[in-house]
């Protein structure tokens, strides 16, 4: 894959691998060339991105980078088994960025951001109610909330005793955000109240098979369909029993799931043009630049007992190297502009093409 | 390969200039109204006005000028093969739209005395309004915006669909992953735009072209293929602006004091961009190249120039004079003839429409670019963008139900597998683009004559053959771009069909048959029309007779 500054140059320093341009871009003219940390990431944070970004001393513009996990980014940050790191360009120089650390270091520090779960302006007008209120469960609310729906979450063993912190902080943050949370209420009891949903979406796949199974004909051989998610009729799974398990993977598959719920509101298909990120639009060839990412030596954990402070992510984070970035990828260049004007770090420059130049 | 479904009232295909204002309009009428875009980038400053503009080219104000004057205007300008009442209502309705812009928010330059800034562009009468507004196609998509309208980005239509007679729908494809895209629809506008990638630009760039080379003429092959006629395709016309750039500053600069000159610094035009004619002969006569020269002027002038240049149509120039070293205070700008484009804006070809943007196919409207309203420019796609919603909605109060044919989409998507298929395929997409608009370029502009367009015509049935069978398409891209490519090659076909038509020559080197070199009124001051037949490549041609306000006959039958 050919990735070169001779007409769109991008500053290695400052682009933070948002993807504004590309989408901006009336000619499908550039791609996005994901670092290797993106690529392996199961909610597909980008991770250079909001590290770039302390590096540059722009915490605040990291913090928007992080914000579509809200909530959840504290739950990444505490459970994660960093798979970024190890793919991490830098790992074999002198060790990975710590990628991992400076994800608890924003969580931590932006806690009552990342809690307030924004609603959008315009609702949808639609329902959605989410069985179990489980990692799973409380995804999808939060993601259903983001996109303007009215959430009731059902959970028949509500103890709040077992939750974490973490989770009851989730859940205070859903309820301010308007969920409703009916605790202790054995579906059973009234399957026919599911009826007055948009949707509805089971949380795991026990509920799956113990929550009355007759009634959503459903028995342990049901699959569920990928990418869709989709049970049947307005009913969603967001727990496909994939052998890969661990938080981050449930909030993957709950994120999922309500662009699915999303689609079916919007009477669109299940696939088109879905993942153009994640597969063809995001390219898999990346190339780095020796001179981005500090000489800074990689610290031990250990020597940090309370996690970093301000000067040490931000010394920390200018260790990474920048992989990622927009590229011209199909030479249609029209030099119109509108990437140039929309980036949001000033990062890109449009340069004639040279034979017209 | 799943294919996407969905169902509206009204497809408009093209969310630029003339989508946009159709969205609105149509929206205004009837609310209720369900209306979808598909555009082929992305909606926020997709179409050939990327960002801004610095005229609404034709306003016809009170007291100033008015539609019998824009007429004449434009007749003489077409050398009389326009049809009287499009132009003379879009010139009619020009000066509302221009209030309706400026409600908007879109900014008119006023003189000391609060009149409109006018500025002659046309041989007759200051029609062209000055405005100074970069974010005009920003304006015009928060306006469509506030709508309840669907827009689908990078979308590319393939081919529309038909109930008996009438239109019902569309079938399109996503040009970033290759999917297909059903609209089931019982009206369809097309503002799809022109071509504007025929021959090769001066630069040898495939898309350094004049005009937003997203435009492949997508829209007059659909509409071939529904049954609409298309007009003034033989009409190839080149002018001469930046060299190599090929970006528009003529009305900026000569409109504000400007001189064209030849090499023997002879004076070609000074103030007014009335003599087109005469600077494309000048070039034919060996007295290039042209340059504009702005030296004289004052410094206010030349930053106003500077200003306008480097902040609303294309932008771009600023960078693109600095890395020549060209200043307006001491250096002149070389002027170099464009490549051709076939276009109803600026132009003259085009779907043929009556003054209702109807294409004579029921349910099927057409308006800016991929229309032939001849030299309409702007102001033409704003205006009969909104003419086309009201066409439509009143259509609509009538129409049936209308089903989409399954077959026809089976093939397209047979078609399309087929092309995907990356087996034994050898020929780079872009060097095929390259090598059908460099074959274009040695057979199709003028001078013409029967050999060569003919030549064209055998080389296309190759290119055709290649196209199905030896082109490597790797990505959704690629394979988007094949489409337009056969796009590229079937308007080339139109236009050598009707070039061959057309035995005489007119519109100076726009149309010069060096077997047939003078003009021929008491033959040919008619429309040479070009649609589906046997002729030659699916094709054939008739001719028709040009429309004057009053008469009697209509542009098409009902």
């Amino acid at each position: 894959m050919r990735i070169d500054d001779s007409s769109i140059r991008v500053n290695r320093h400052t682009c933070i691998a948002c993807g504004i341009c590309v989408d901006r871009c009336i000619m499908d003219n550039l791609r996005l060339s994901v670092a290797p940390c993106r690529q392996v990431c199961p909610v597909g944070m980008n991770c250079q991105g909001y590290i770039r970004l302390i590096a540059m001393d722009k915490e605040v513009q990291a913090l928007d980078q992080l914000l579509s996990f809200g909530p959840f980014l504290g739950v990444i940050a505490a459970t994660c088994n960093a798979p970024c790191e190890n793919v991490c360009v830098r790992k074999k120089r002198d060790g990975a960025v710590h990628i991992f650390e400076l994800e608890r270091y924003m969580a931590k520090k932006y806690s009552d951001k990342l809690n307030t779960v924004e609603i959008p302006q315009v609702l949808s007008g639609k329902s959605v109610v989410i069985v179990g209120t489980g990692i799973s469960g409380l995804a999808c609310g939060f993601r259903a909330i983001q996109s303007g729906h009215s959430v009731t979450l059902y959970s028949r063993s509500f103890d709040e005793n077992e939750k974490t912190d973490v989770i009851k902080d989730i859940i205070t943050a859903l309820e301010n955000a308007g969920a409703a949370f009916l605790k202790h209420t054995d579906l059973k009891d009234d399957l026919a109240d599911l009826k007055k949903y948009d949707a509805v979406i089971l949380s795991q796949l026990k509920d799956k098979l113990l929550i009355a199974s007759d009634y959503f004909e459903i028995t342990s051989d049901t699959e569920i369909d990928s990418p869709s998610h989709l049970l049947r009729d307005n009913i969603f799974c967001s727990d496909t029993g994939s052998s890969k398990k661990g938080s981050v993977y449930e909030i993957a598959e709950s994120f999922e799931t309500i662009e699915s719920v999303n689609r079916f509101f919007n009477n669109e298909p299940f696939d088109w043009g879905r993942g153009f990120y994640t597969q063809d639009g995001a390219v898999k060839a990346y190339k780095t630049d020796p001179r981005v990412g500090s000489e800074e030596q990689r610290i031990a954990i250990e020597d940090l007992p309370d996690g970093f402070d301000k000067e040490t992510a931000k010394k920390q984070a200018s260790r990474c190297f920048g992989c990622g970035r927009a590229f011209e990828k199909n030479q249609t260049c029209w030099y119109c502009l509108p990437c140039e004007l929309e980036c949001p770090q000033g990062a890109l420059d449009v340069a004639i093409p040279y034979l017209v130049k | 390969m799943n294919i996407r479904r969905m169902e509206t009232d009204i497809l408009i295909i093209g969310g630029g200039s003339a989508g946009c204002m159709s969205a609105i309009r149509a929206k205004e009428l009837s609310s209720e109204t369900k209306v979808c875009i598909w555009e082929k980038g992305d909606f926020k400053y997709s179409g050939s006005i990327a960002r801004g503009m610095d005229a609404l080219n034709i306003v016809c104000i009170p007291n100033l000028t008015d539609p019998d004057l824009y007429l004449e205007a434009v007749q003489a300008g077409c050398k009389g093969v326009v049809d009287a009442k499009p132009s003379y209502v879009m010139a009619e309705r020009s000066y509302q739209l221009l209030k309706k812009l400026e409600k908007w928010g879109v900014k008119f330059i006023l003189d000391k005395n609060g009149n409109y800034r006018t500025l002659q562009y046309h041989v007759k009468g200051r029609f062209q309004t000055a405005m100074d507004e970069p974010d005009l196609k920003l304006i015009l998509a928060k306006k469509v915006l506030e709508q309840d309208v669907t827009i689908i980005n990078r979308v590319m239509g393939i081919g529309l669909l038909k109930d008996g007679d009438q239109i019902s729908g569309a079938i399109g494809m996503n040009t970033r992953t290759g999917e297909l895209i059903v609209s089931r629809a019982k009206s369809v506008i097309l503002c799809a735009g022109g071509q504007a990638r025929f021959n090769l630009p001066n630069s040898g760039y495939l898309y350094g072209t004049f005009d937003y080379p997203g435009n492949s003429g997508d829209g007059f092959i659909m509409g071939l293929d529904a049954g609409v006629k298309l007009t003034g395709m033989e009409y190839c016309s080149r002018v001469n602006l930046i060299k190599d750039a090929s970006m528009p500053l003529l009305a900026i600069t000569v409109t504000r004091g400007g001189r064209v000159m030849d090499c023997f610094e002879n004076v070609i035009m000074e103030g007014a961009v009335n003599r087109v004619d005469e600077m494309n002969k000048a070039v034919e006569e060996g007295r290039g190249p042209l340059r504009i020269s702005l030296k004289h002027l004052p410094e206010e002038t030349i930053e106003e120039i500077e200003h306008i240049l480097f902040s609303c149509e294309r932008p771009v120039q600023e960078r693109f004079f600095k890395n020549r070293h060209i200043d307006f205070r001491t250096h002149d700008i070389e002027l170099w003839p464009t490549e051709v484009q076939l276009c109803g804006g600026h132009g003259m070809s085009g779907i043929r429409v009556d003054e209702n943007a109807w294409t004579g196919v029921p349910g099927l409207y057409a308006a800016g670019d991929v229309a032939c309203v001849p030299k309409q420019h702007l102001s033409g796609a704003f205006v009969f963008g909104e003419i086309a919603a009201e066409s439509v909605v009143e259509f609509l109060k009538e129409a049936q139900d209308v089903c989409v044919d399954e077959n026809e989409i089976l093939s397209i998507s047979k078609q399309r597998d087929s092309r995907a298929e990356i087996l034994d395929k050898n020929i780079d997409i872009r060097e095929f683009e390259y090598k059908v608009r460099r074959i274009i370029g040695d057979y199709l502009p003028s001078p013409k004559n029967e050999y060569k367009l003919l030549r064209w015509l055998d080389w296309s049935k190759v290119f055709k053959k290649e196209l199905e069978n030896e082109v490597k398409v790797e990505d959704g891209h690629d394979l988007a771009r094949l489409y337009e490519v056969e796009h590229i090659i079937r308007c080339a076909d139109c236009s050598a069909v009707a070039a061959l038509a057309r035995k005489e020559s007119r519109w100076g080197d726009a149309h010069y048959r060096s077997d047939y070199p003078k003009t021929d009124d008491d033959n040919w001051l008619k429309h040479v029309l070009v649609h589906n037949g046997e002729q030659y490549e699916n094709l054939d041609t008739t001719t028709a007779r040009i429309l004057n306000m009053d008469d009697k006959e209509v542009v098409h039958e009902n």
